[in-house]
């Protein structure tokens, strides 16, 4: 049998063209599956067939492309920061004991510094608006870990998920007051009107600190560059939440 | 600003998968958003493909995307010479680890799984996603019939690997004039091509002899009437079975107009 155009009846023609969908499709199905994605000699047909998917879209498709690459692109950004933030996990509760002198933050965070201890403070961060840190009462007192410098430190509890995985609602963070902001480091803040949050520095530019979530949930905060509105800088997380799932 | 991320977002359409990649390093973010365009829509379709439940593609695919892509921005893992091809070699091994990971555990039971920490070994290597999504049955391409399976796989095991690679071609409705050029041949020559591929399809399932009922000795000849061969089909299939042509068939009390005579 010859195959040019004149060996070929039209209705023959007609007949191996609708052969094609259903024939084709169903061969073609498991010729795809056989495919070895690896091969060098598939390569300009896969690009072929990843621009031509692309292209393709419905509409629906095409907003949720849309939609997840802003996603996307927090998810990257926060796992990369994650990784890069030398935050360092202990996988208990923190040991206290009660205060050696009774007072708010502002009146023992020095004495408590000199015996190497960070004053614990119930009130937690990214929880509700107005609270003055500086007159809370502390009633324990949480020795610091051998590794940690000395400074002033105060640790405090954590709540919500925005910095998920690194933070979960209801961990102790240890907060070395009074450091310089540097991008990646996961700082304290005071937004105003917002309370005290928790968040990764994302970038410092001029005037401005931009703070993210690590969870692509929630967007970047933007606050003045402004030391009095930067409580310290996270060193070290008391976290219980190893044997859980994070979501 | 919006405007300007359109512009920024197009010229990103231009670049290369490596240069892609070698900027995503530099953590680029127009660079990581067209990493993700460029690749979810191919791997959505692999999960159809796959028969990964339709709510759970996005997930799927945006996990694998995104552990891929932290991997790749790793200034010390050399970029892969295909990138398309890394990106689906990389989806499927995942979706088959899960649905081994995910049948593992249910072999396991669940106590044992409990009290040996594997229900957490399991939650730390798959995502909650691709769990469900291996869990869960398929639902919008039904699994083919067992007759139209055999017949599959018998026209698989009856062509070359160049037929295949050509029919893998076809069945992705690659324009002839790409054909002929990748294979380096005239227009005219593909054409032939095919058309001959096709013929050998037809060939192959005409000569197959996968039904083992009358029932699906219908089914098959049904599944060739719609594909235009009622008349060769009929006359295979009697010639084989001695001389008994195939029932006609009524659905639903309509009668189903022949295509061909």
């Amino acid at each position: 049998m010859r195959y040019d155009d004149n060996a070929l009846s039209a209705p023959e023609r007609a007949a191996l063209e609708r052969a094609k969908d259903l024939l084709v499709r169903l061969a073609g199905e498991r010729a795809m599956g056989r495919l070895d994605p690896s091969d060098a000699a598939e390569a300009r047909f896969l690009e072929w067939y990843a621009r031509e998917a692309r292209a393709t879209l419905s509409v629906a498709e095409q907003a949720r492309l849309d939609a997840g690459a802003d996603r996307f692109v927090r998810t990257i950004r926060s796992r990369r920061a994650l990784e890069r933030s030398r935050v360092r996990e202990v996988a208990s509760e923190p040991e206290s004991a009660p205060a050696w002198e009774e007072g708010t933050l502002a009146q023992v965070v020095a004495a408590a510094a000199r015996v190497r201890h960070a004053p614990a403070i119930e009130l937690s961060v990214a929880a509700g608006v107005g609270r003055e840190l500086w007159d809370e009462p502390c009633e324990r007192w949480i020795p610091l870990p051998d590794d940690a410098p000395d400074g002033r430190y105060v640790a405090l509890r954590v709540t919500g998920d925005s910095m998920v995985p690194l933070l979960h609602d209801g961990d102790t963070i240890l907060v070395k007051l009074g450091e310089e902001i540097v991008p990646d480091a996961v700082v304290v803040a005071r937004v105003p009107d917002g309370g005290y949050v928790v968040k990764r520095v994302g970038g410092v530019a001029g005037s401005r600190v931009e703070l993210e979530s690590l969870n692509p949930d929630y967007p970047p905060i933007v606050i003045a560059r402004d030391p009095s509105l930067v409580l310290g800088t996270v060193l070290l997380r008391w976290c219980t939440h190893g044997d859980q799932p994070v979501h | 600003m919006r405007s300007e991320r359109r512009q920024q977002d197009t010229s990103a359409e231009l670049w290369s998968d490596l240069e892609v990649l070698q900027r995503m390093r530099r953590d680029d973010d127009v660079a990581i958003r067209e990493f993700f365009r460029r690749f979810t829509p191919v791997l959505w379709k692999i999960a159809r493909q796959a028969q990964v439940q339709p709510a759970l593609r996005d997930d799927v695919v945006t996990d694998c995307l995104s552990d891929a892509a932290l991997h790749l921005m790793q200034a010390t893992v050399a970029p892969p010479a295909n990138l398309t091809g890394y990106l689906i070699a990389t989806f499927r091994h995942r979706l088959a680890n899960d649905r081994r990971a995910t049948d593992r555990r249910s072999a396991t039971g669940t106590a044992a799984a409990w009290g040996e920490g594997g229900e957490r070994v399991v939650r730390e290597v798959c995502s909650e996603a691709s769990i469900r999504a291996s869990a869960g049955p398929a639902a919008d391409t039904p699994p083919l019939s067992p007759v139209l399976e055999r017949l599959s796989r018998v026209i698989d095991s009856g062509i070359t690997d160049d037929e295949r690679q050509m029919l893998r071609w076809v069945s992705a409705a690659i324009p002839q004039r790409l054909i002929a050029d990748w294979l380096g041949i005239t227009h005219n020559a593909a054409r032939v091509r095919v058309l001959r591929l096709r013929e050998r399809l037809i060939e192959i399932a005409l000569r197959s002899d996968v039904a083992r009922s009358p029932d699906e000795r219908d089914e098959l000849y049904e599944f060739f009437r719609r594909s235009g061969l009622s008349e060769r089909a009929r006359r295979a299939l009697a010639e084989r079975d001695g001389g008994v042509p195939p029932r006609p068939r009524l659905r639903r009390g309509r009668e189903i107009p022949e295509e061909d005579q």
